[in-house]
Protein backbone atom coordinates (compact mmCIF):
# COMPACT_ATOMS: atom_id res chain seq x y z
CA UNK A 1 0.00 0.00 0.00
CA UNK A 2 1.54 3.44 -1.07
CA UNK A 3 1.63 6.05 1.73
CA UNK A 4 3.67 9.48 2.24
CA UNK A 5 5.05 8.08 5.71
CA UNK A 6 8.60 8.59 4.28
CA UNK A 7 8.32 12.29 2.82
CA UNK A 8 6.64 12.92 6.49
CA UNK A 9 9.36 11.71 8.30
CA UNK A 10 12.00 13.88 5.79
CA UNK A 11 10.36 16.60 6.57
CA UNK A 12 10.54 16.69 10.51
CA UNK A 13 14.20 15.43 10.15
CA UNK A 14 13.89 12.30 11.41
CA UNK A 15 16.00 8.42 10.62
CA UNK A 16 14.08 5.47 10.33
CA UNK A 17 15.79 4.51 13.64
CA UNK A 18 14.75 7.60 15.64
CA UNK A 19 11.28 7.71 14.10
CA UNK A 20 11.11 3.58 15.13
CA UNK A 21 12.41 4.62 18.90
CA UNK A 22 9.51 7.60 19.49
CA UNK A 23 7.19 5.19 18.90
CA UNK A 24 8.28 1.53 20.15
CA UNK A 25 8.59 -0.09 17.04
CA UNK A 26 11.76 -1.61 15.39
CA UNK A 27 13.94 0.29 12.64
CA UNK A 28 12.53 -3.01 9.98
CA UNK A 29 8.71 -2.79 10.67
CA UNK A 30 9.15 1.56 9.56
CA UNK A 31 11.09 0.11 7.18
CA UNK A 32 8.52 -2.08 5.64
CA UNK A 33 5.58 0.31 6.30
CA UNK A 34 7.53 3.08 3.88
CA UNK A 35 7.96 0.48 1.10
CA UNK A 36 4.04 -0.39 1.45
CA UNK A 37 5.35 -4.05 2.69
CA UNK A 38 3.45 -3.92 5.84
CA UNK A 39 -0.19 -3.12 6.85
CA UNK A 40 0.40 -1.54 9.88
CA UNK A 41 -2.71 -1.48 12.39
CA UNK A 42 -4.83 1.72 12.93
CA UNK A 43 -3.04 2.15 16.32
CA UNK A 44 0.28 1.86 15.05
CA UNK A 45 -1.05 4.67 12.06
CA UNK A 46 -2.23 7.14 14.99
CA UNK A 47 1.28 6.98 16.57
CA UNK A 48 3.41 7.67 13.30
CA UNK A 49 0.68 10.39 12.49
CA UNK A 50 1.35 12.03 15.88
CA UNK A 51 5.01 11.71 15.76
CA UNK A 52 5.60 13.67 12.27
CA UNK A 53 2.57 16.23 13.03
CA UNK A 54 0.86 14.92 9.71
CA UNK A 55 -2.89 13.45 9.73
CA UNK A 56 -3.77 10.36 8.98
CA UNK A 57 -4.73 11.25 5.87
CA UNK A 58 -2.06 13.18 4.80
CA UNK A 59 -0.05 9.82 5.29
CA UNK A 60 -2.36 6.79 4.41
CA UNK A 61 -5.11 8.31 2.10
CA UNK A 62 -5.11 6.83 -1.04
CA UNK A 63 -7.93 6.91 -3.83
CA UNK A 64 -9.82 4.22 -4.33
CA UNK A 65 -8.21 1.83 -7.72
CA UNK A 66 -10.53 2.38 -10.65
CA UNK A 67 -11.17 -1.00 -12.41
CA UNK A 68 -11.58 0.53 -16.14
CA UNK B 1 17.28 -10.09 30.06
CA UNK B 2 14.73 -10.24 27.20
CA UNK B 3 13.41 -7.46 26.26
CA UNK B 4 9.51 -7.72 26.00
CA UNK B 5 8.35 -7.17 22.20
CA UNK B 6 6.39 -3.84 21.54
CA UNK B 7 6.52 -4.04 17.94
CA UNK B 8 3.17 -5.21 16.53
CA UNK B 9 4.80 -6.69 13.19
CA UNK B 10 7.15 -8.62 15.66
CA UNK B 11 4.20 -10.18 17.71
CA UNK B 12 1.84 -11.18 14.76
CA UNK B 13 5.66 -13.23 13.58
CA UNK B 14 5.29 -14.73 16.98
CA UNK B 15 2.27 -15.97 16.79
CA UNK B 16 2.73 -17.10 13.30
CA UNK B 17 5.90 -19.40 14.53
CA UNK B 18 3.83 -20.58 17.01
CA UNK B 19 1.11 -21.85 14.80
CA UNK B 20 4.23 -23.79 12.68
CA UNK B 21 5.20 -25.17 16.13
CA UNK B 22 1.66 -26.04 16.94
CA UNK B 23 1.07 -27.68 13.72
CA UNK B 24 4.25 -30.04 13.82
CA UNK B 25 3.80 -30.67 17.41
CA UNK B 26 0.19 -31.88 16.74
CA UNK B 27 1.67 -34.09 13.86
CA UNK B 28 4.62 -35.60 15.86
CA UNK B 29 1.90 -36.59 18.94
CA UNK B 30 -0.36 -37.71 16.44
CA UNK B 31 2.03 -40.00 14.81
CA UNK B 32 3.13 -41.18 18.00
CA UNK B 33 -0.26 -41.86 19.16
CA UNK B 34 -0.74 -44.04 16.65
CA UNK B 35 2.30 -45.41 17.03
CA UNK B 36 1.85 -46.73 20.83
CA UNK B 37 -1.37 -47.43 20.50
CA UNK B 38 -2.36 -49.11 17.26
CA UNK B 39 1.34 -50.57 16.53
CA UNK B 40 2.81 -51.50 19.47
CA UNK B 41 -1.05 -52.31 20.50
CA UNK B 42 -1.32 -51.08 23.89
CA UNK B 43 -4.60 -50.28 22.40
CA UNK B 44 -6.37 -46.28 22.80
CA UNK B 45 -7.22 -46.77 26.49
CA UNK B 46 -3.72 -48.28 27.21
CA UNK B 47 -1.55 -44.61 26.65
CA UNK B 48 -1.67 -41.44 28.19
CA UNK B 49 -1.45 -39.72 24.82
CA UNK B 50 -4.73 -40.82 23.89
CA UNK B 51 -5.45 -37.91 26.57
CA UNK B 52 -3.14 -35.59 25.16
CA UNK B 53 -4.85 -35.63 22.04
CA UNK B 54 -8.28 -35.68 22.80
CA UNK B 55 -8.29 -33.01 25.33
CA UNK B 56 -6.75 -30.32 23.17
CA UNK B 57 -8.69 -31.55 20.20
CA UNK B 58 -12.11 -31.39 22.34
CA UNK B 59 -11.03 -27.78 23.17
CA UNK B 60 -10.23 -26.54 19.74
CA UNK B 61 -13.69 -27.21 18.56
CA UNK B 62 -15.67 -25.47 21.47
CA UNK B 63 -13.11 -22.47 20.68
CA UNK B 64 -13.53 -22.87 16.98
CA UNK B 65 -17.72 -22.56 17.98
CA UNK B 66 -16.90 -18.81 18.18
CA UNK B 67 -15.84 -18.71 14.95
CA UNK B 68 -17.95 -20.75 13.03
CA UNK B 69 -20.91 -18.90 14.58
CA UNK B 70 -19.76 -15.58 13.33
CA UNK B 71 -18.99 -16.68 10.14
CA UNK B 72 -22.24 -18.27 9.17
CA UNK B 73 -24.34 -15.45 7.88
CA UNK B 74 -27.88 -17.38 8.15
CA UNK B 75 -30.67 -15.05 9.81
CA UNK B 76 -32.00 -17.15 13.04
CA UNK B 77 -35.06 -18.39 11.89
CA UNK B 78 -32.84 -20.78 9.05
CA UNK B 79 -30.78 -22.12 12.19
CA UNK B 80 -31.57 -25.38 13.23
CA UNK B 81 -34.00 -26.99 15.55
CA UNK B 82 -31.01 -26.69 18.30
CA UNK B 83 -32.28 -23.05 18.57
CA UNK B 84 -33.95 -22.62 22.05
CA UNK B 85 -33.07 -24.71 25.41
CA UNK B 86 -36.39 -26.79 25.34
CA UNK B 87 -35.35 -28.72 21.80
CA UNK B 88 -31.83 -29.37 23.11
CA UNK B 89 -33.05 -30.96 26.82
CA UNK B 90 -35.91 -32.71 24.67
CA UNK B 91 -33.16 -34.30 22.50
CA UNK B 92 -30.61 -35.05 25.11
CA UNK B 93 -33.17 -36.92 27.30
CA UNK B 94 -34.05 -38.68 24.20
CA UNK B 95 -30.39 -39.51 23.62
CA UNK B 96 -29.86 -40.68 27.30
CA UNK B 97 -33.21 -43.34 26.92
CA UNK B 98 -32.14 -44.09 23.34
CA UNK B 99 -28.90 -45.02 24.29
CA UNK B 100 -29.75 -46.65 27.60
CA UNK B 101 -32.28 -49.22 25.79
CA UNK B 102 -29.45 -50.02 22.87
CA UNK B 103 -26.84 -50.70 25.79
CA UNK B 104 -29.15 -52.89 27.48
CA UNK B 105 -29.79 -54.69 24.47
CA UNK B 106 -26.51 -54.95 23.49
CA UNK B 107 -25.10 -55.83 27.20
CA UNK B 108 -27.86 -57.77 27.90
CA UNK B 109 -29.70 -59.37 31.45
CA UNK B 110 -28.25 -57.76 34.40
CA UNK B 111 -26.51 -54.62 33.27
CA UNK B 112 -29.59 -52.31 33.79
CA UNK B 113 -27.12 -49.76 36.04
CA UNK B 114 -24.28 -49.73 33.79
CA UNK B 115 -26.74 -49.07 31.16
CA UNK B 116 -28.11 -46.17 32.67
CA UNK B 117 -25.14 -44.72 33.73
CA UNK B 118 -23.82 -44.80 30.24
CA UNK B 119 -26.87 -43.30 28.90
CA UNK B 120 -27.06 -40.71 31.52
CA UNK B 121 -23.06 -39.85 30.51
CA UNK B 122 -24.02 -39.27 26.96
CA UNK B 123 -27.13 -37.67 27.83
CA UNK B 124 -24.92 -35.00 29.95
CA UNK B 125 -22.50 -34.95 27.38
CA UNK B 126 -25.02 -34.01 24.10
CA UNK B 127 -26.73 -31.30 26.80
CA UNK B 128 -23.43 -29.69 27.64
CA UNK B 129 -22.11 -29.48 23.66
CA UNK B 130 -25.13 -28.47 22.35
CA UNK B 131 -26.22 -26.12 25.01
CA UNK B 132 -22.86 -24.23 24.71
CA UNK B 133 -23.20 -23.59 21.26
CA UNK B 134 -27.00 -22.42 22.10
CA UNK B 135 -24.85 -19.94 24.52
CA UNK B 136 -22.56 -18.80 21.95
CA UNK B 137 -24.80 -18.37 19.20
CA UNK B 138 -27.29 -16.53 21.54
CA UNK B 139 -24.68 -14.27 22.51
CA UNK B 140 -23.45 -13.77 18.75
CA UNK B 141 -27.13 -12.46 18.56
CA UNK B 142 -27.21 -10.14 20.66
CA UNK B 143 -24.34 -8.51 19.90
CA UNK B 144 -25.37 -7.70 16.74
CA UNK B 145 -28.51 -6.25 17.94
CA UNK B 146 -27.02 -3.35 20.18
Amino acid sequence: MKNNVKIARMQVNLTQQQLAEKIGVTRQTISLIEKGKYNPTLKLCLEICHTVNKTLDELFWAEKERNE
Amino acid sequence: MIKKIQDERLKLENLKNIRTVFAIQTILLVSLWVYEAFIQGKGATGTPLTYVVLIPSIISALLNMRVSVENEDKPKSARSLFNSLTNIIILSIVVGIGSTLLLYVILGEGSLMDSLIMGGVFSLCIYGAFSYGYYVKKRHDEEEEE
